[in-house]
């Protein structure tokens, strides 16, 4: 068996305030895998991510990545302003040291890959949201991230551009086939993009249980509609709702 | 009446106005014996600007206080933003210096003025110092702001690259400041123009400026021409302003629209 991506066990982090943000928190995510986490603010969702980023570190148990090649996508674009969408997407190859040449040839691709080939020389301020946030997932695929995480990526956009997004995400990761994690508060997401939805709570921030996702790789707006769909829906929610009281 | 005419119009309307009373008084209430007080508006331009030996007695000191601001204010846009970059790479730097760089900003600039003749002279350093310490502040002050603005995000994303210090102060804190630095600049570069005419009164030594030019005239009683040295050091000011701003617009206006933010 090859090495887990991700492996937590019994992380703990806790801020100087003395605020716990996550405690006890055993996880493991194998290569491949796309891992939703899902919860209300506080839950420390995204102390999580930068953890797996390496941006944190632990303050007790052991938390281990595989890999250095790392995606990363935040709730806003954040875009630098002053360039270009293609000067935009090389950044992160050119701050890893690859090759002028080899730099234009992936950011060529990525673009393709995210559909703003057509926009390239446009800055970000000229972009709809949609299209900025995916500059922002072509910004961090230039990189061929072993690991990608994403922070409640596409929580500021409208519903329709959001499931557009969704979409283009899960063929991304079919085509790409890095490992993935990705936050979002919202239960239908969780369940509708994950390979696994992971559940979480808050004060202190840890994990209350995982969910196995029995669909497979084919999902369309009929996943979202069936039967099946809504018990998980269901079941979710009263998890979610048991740990809040 | 669109917008647009109005915005033209009503200033047009405000100046006509005030040159009319300015006739008004300088016509009706001013004896001749007194009208150099304030002079006719036509006799001023005649004098001070249609007659070449007297525009260019003018523009020779104009353009002496001009170098002044211009070179006092690189030193300090240098100084400012080397100072700037360091307190925002080390917190200590900016918790020792920025009490001073507020207190530089309240001293009175003339109550330093025989300090800075000991040690400096009454010649053309003592002008330039003037104009650095009086245009230092406003650099600083921007120049951090903007480097401090950058947002934890896009921080974090360099951090991941494992980005050197100098690679993200390169590449993402000083451009994303240049705005804020270009605000820096127009305030100073106004306030320099100021501090180059101010300096003039008191630093005689050297070619003068139009500082020393406006209190020569106050002397002679010569009003035509102290109103002329008056309007082209005012339109000195302006036109630097003007220019900061285009600067500005031409260096990052193509992606910072100040009015969307």
């Amino acid at each position: 068996m090859t090495a887990a991506a991700v492996e937590f066990s019994d992380v703990g982090v806790r801020f100087p305030n003395g605020t716990t943000a996550l405690s006890k928190v055993d996880l493991t995510i194998q290569p491949g895998e796309f891992v939703t986490l899902l919860g209300p603010s506080g839950c420390g969702k995204s102390t999580l991510l930068r953890l797996a980023s390496g941006l944190e570190s632990a303050t007790s148990g052991a938390a281990t990545v595989s890999t250095d090649r790392i995606g990363y996508v935040f709730q806003e674009a954040t875009l630098l302003p002053w360039l270009t969408v293609a000067r935009n997407v090389a950044l992160l190859a050119e701050l890893d040291g690859l090759p002028q040449r080899e730099v234009s040839s992936r950011v060529a691709r990525t673009l393709e890959l995210v559909g703003l080939q057509d926009f390239s020389q446009n800055r970000p301020h000229q972009l709809s949201g949609g299209m900025r946030m995916r500059a922002s997932l072509a910004r961090s695929l230039v990189r061929d991230p072993e690991l990608f995480l994403f922070d409640e990526p596409f929580g500021a956009l409208d519903e329709f551009t959001r499931e557009r997004l969704n979409d283009d995400l899960r063929a991304l990761w079919q085509r790409e086939r890095f490992t993935g994690v990705f936050v979002t508060h919202s239960i239908a997401e969780a369940i509708y993009m994950g390979t696994r939805v992971v559940v979480m709570g808050a004060h202190p921030g840890r994990i209350i249980r995982e969910y196995d996702v029995p669909f497979g790789a084919e999902r369309d707006e009929h996943t979202r509609y069936s039967a099946e769909f809504a018990a998980l829906s269901s079941e979710i929610s009263d998890v979610l709702k048991g740990a809040m009281s | 009446m669109s917008r647009m005419t109005a915005r033209v119009l009503l200033p047009v309307a405000f100046a006509a106005g005030v040159v009319a009373i300015w006739y008004l008084i300088s016509g009706l209430l001013l004896s001749p014996s007194r009208r150099f007080i304030l002079p006719m508006p036509h006799e001023i331009v005649v004098v001070a600007f249609l007659d070449g030996n007297n525009l260019m007695d003018l523009l020779r000191p104009l353009a002496v206080s001009a170098g002044v601001a211009l070179i006092g204010l690189l030193i300090a846009a240098v100084i400012g933003i080397v100072t700037a970059t360091l307190m925002s790479q080390a917190r200590w730097v900016e918790t020792t210096l920025y009490p001073y760089a507020v207190a530089l900003q309240s001293v009175p600039i003339l109550a330093i003025v025989p300090l800075i003749a000991f040690a400096l002279g009454y010649g053309f350093g003592s002008r330039i110092l003037v104009v650095v310490l009086i245009a230092l502040f406003p650099i600083i002050t921007n120049t951090l702001f903007g480097l401090q603005s950058v947002s934890p995000q896009m921080r974090d994303l360099f951090k991941i690259t494992h980005s050197s210090r100098w690679t993200t102060l390169r590449r993402l804190e000083f451009p994303a400041a240049l705005p804020a630095i270009f605000t820096g600049l127009r305030i100073s570069a106004g306030m320099a123009v100021v501090g180059a005419i101010v300096a003039d009164f008191f630093f005689r030594r050297g070619q003068s400026g139009i500082g020393l030019a406006i209190d020569t005239y106050r002397n002679l009683l010569d009003g035509e021409m102290l109103y002329g040295a008056i309007i082209l050091a005012s339109a000195l000011g302006l036109v630097v302003f003007w220019l900061f701003g285009l600067l500005s617009k031409l260096a990052v206006g193509a992606w910072h629209q100040p009015d969307r933010r």
